[in-house]
């Protein structure tokens, strides 16, 4: 079986760290932040560009009286907010409003305080990949925290279909969105090196390129006469052997 | 479960109709226990559908989709616009679902439906990801002007499977689409010939010589289906989806 090389290292089955604290919101009557990644040191987040982590913070408030007006009113409601990172609120969050809404009314036990509603606010704090998945398990943490009755915990966790056709575990913004065929347009991470008197431009999420420095323009890819597969590291340094 | 049992006692006298309205959950159960569901179908079989191609003549392309009762109509309109510099040979495609009043009680004016978003952006996921459509045939002069296509989906009756049909048709309207043809302006502006005729103006050079359609690659298409207790159900009704979903 073909092993494909993940940017972080990971093997295509193996999830990032988790990462769950709970009742951090006093004012909430339950509250829960999920996170999956390393969020190592300043200096990751800083050389790496975006921090390796997604990070949401999930609030419950409930059960309230009263249910909305399209609402039955012999069960209680479950009524989710999505509050994005950044920007105003558009169609990604309605749909992620309404699959949330679906997973928290089938593991809650309705039928207990009827005519009730019960509000799960979820803030995204960071986006590193498997977003909703993280909003998920925060949200179950959440109302574990605040008692609501239910019959079982809720798990989510992320697939992917890589390039070649794997499927890949918890996959990172950037996998996300390589699948998708968009190139990554904020790529950090490159670098232009000489070697031979040839030039070489490499960047972290592809093979290195054969470029020519005065008009700039990519000759074609270098993989080292087919010996070398898979992106450099960013960072290369030259060093000098005195022998 | 939490119910009460009345229902026990009054089923003999009750009729049908007077039974689905009060105990649903009941009435579709006593349906799933044998196998089959209120309209006579099957627990796998999807509802008929109909499609016809070419419902808005004055688009470039459209269709109307039924499955069952569900109505779509799919309209698209093309227009000349600049492409972005980091994709200067590529056209674009914007989608959009809408669910005006006329197709279900529960819509009311103003107050915007909770699934409209939704089945509008899961439907652009699902057509842009497919890669039924190459963005770089919607290009004309490579850097200059390229097609926008408006796609505009209405729902006009909303019995169930919104997404299957709404898919079904932008579907069949991006068969149906004929790009129209276009001369190049001495200003260098693109400019569509109207279906009126220029007679004798073919001093210009036409840039495209013909209508023209696009080439489709793979079709995507979708059966949405309800999970209920241990039955799964193909192609839900409204009824069905409002009533299973609250299990």
């Amino acid at each position: 079986m073909m092993e494909i090389d993940r940017a972080d290292g990971r093997t295509p089955n193996q999830l990032r760290p988790l990462a769950c604290s709970r009742n951090i919101l006093h004012r909430a009557h339950g509250s829960a932040s999920w996170s999956q990644g390393n969020s190592l040191s300043f200096f990751w987040f800083w050389s790496h560009g975006s921090a390796g982590d997604t990070k949401v913070l999930a609030a419950v408030y409930g059960p309230k009286a009263g249910t909305k007006k399209n609402e039955n009113p012999e069960k209680a409601c479950i009524e989710v907010i999505w509050k994005p990172k950044t920007g105003q609120i558009g169609k990604l969050e309605k749909e992620y409003e309404m699959i949330l809404k679906r997973t928290l009314q089938s593991i809650c036990i309705l039928t207990i305080n009827p005519n009730t509603t019960t509000s799960v606010i979820v803030q995204v704090v960071h986006d590193d990949g498997a977003l909703l998945t993280c909003a998920i398990n925060a949200a179950c943490a959440a109302l574990v925290d605040a008692g609501i009755p239910i019959k079982h915990l809720a798990v989510a966790i992320c697939c992917c279909l890589a390039e070649d056709g794997y499927v890949i575990l918890d996959p990172t913004k950037l996998e996300e969105q390589l699948r998708f065929g968009k190139v990554n347009k904020d790529l950090c991470n490159t670098n232009v090196f000489e070697h031979s008197g040839k030039f070489y431009s490499i960047a972290e999420n592809q093979i290195a390129q054969e470029i020519d420095i005065i008009s700039r323009e990519t000759l074609g890819n270098w993989d080292v006469n087919g010996a070398w597969k898979r992106p450099f590291s960013s960072h290369p340094k030259v060093l000098d052997l005195q022998t | 479960m939490g119910l009460p049992n009345v229902s026990g006692d009054l089923s003999a006298e009750m009729e049908v109709d007077a039974f689905r309205r009060l105990f649903p959950l009941r009435f579709y159960e006593r349906h799933l226990s044998e196998s089959i569901r209120p309209d006579a179908r099957p627990l796998g079989r999807a509802r008929d559908t109909t499609l016809a191609l070419g419902a808005v003549a004055s688009a470039d392309g459209s269709a109307l989709a039924k499955i069952g009762s569900t109505t779509m109509l799919a309209a698209i309109k093309m227009e000349v616009m600049s492409p972005s510099t980091d994709s200067p040979d590529e056209g674009c495609i914007a989608i959009d679902f809408h669910m005006p009043p006329i197709c279900s009680p529960i819509v009311r004016p103003g107050r915007p439906v909770e699934a409209a978003p939704v089945v509008s952006k899961q439907l652009s996921d699902t057509i842009l990801s497919s890669g039924m459509i190459n963005l770089k045939e919607l290009s004309l002069v490579s850097g200059k002007a390229a097609w926008m296509a408006y796609l505009d989906i209405y729902c006009l009756d909303a019995d169930g499977a919104l997404f299957d049909a709404a898919l079904l048709s932008a579907v069949a309207a991006f068969s149906h689409l004929q790009i129209p043809i276009v001369f190049l302006n001495d200003d260098g502006k693109i400019v569509v010939v109207s279906e009126e005729g220029e007679g004798g103006k073919l001093d210009k050079e036409p840039v495209n010589k013909e209508k023209r359609k696009l080439t489709l690659r793979s079709l995507p298409f979708s059966l949405t289906c309800i999970l209920h207790k241990n039955y799964i159900l193909a192609d839900p009704t409204a009824e069905e989806e409002s009533i299973m979903e609250l299990l």
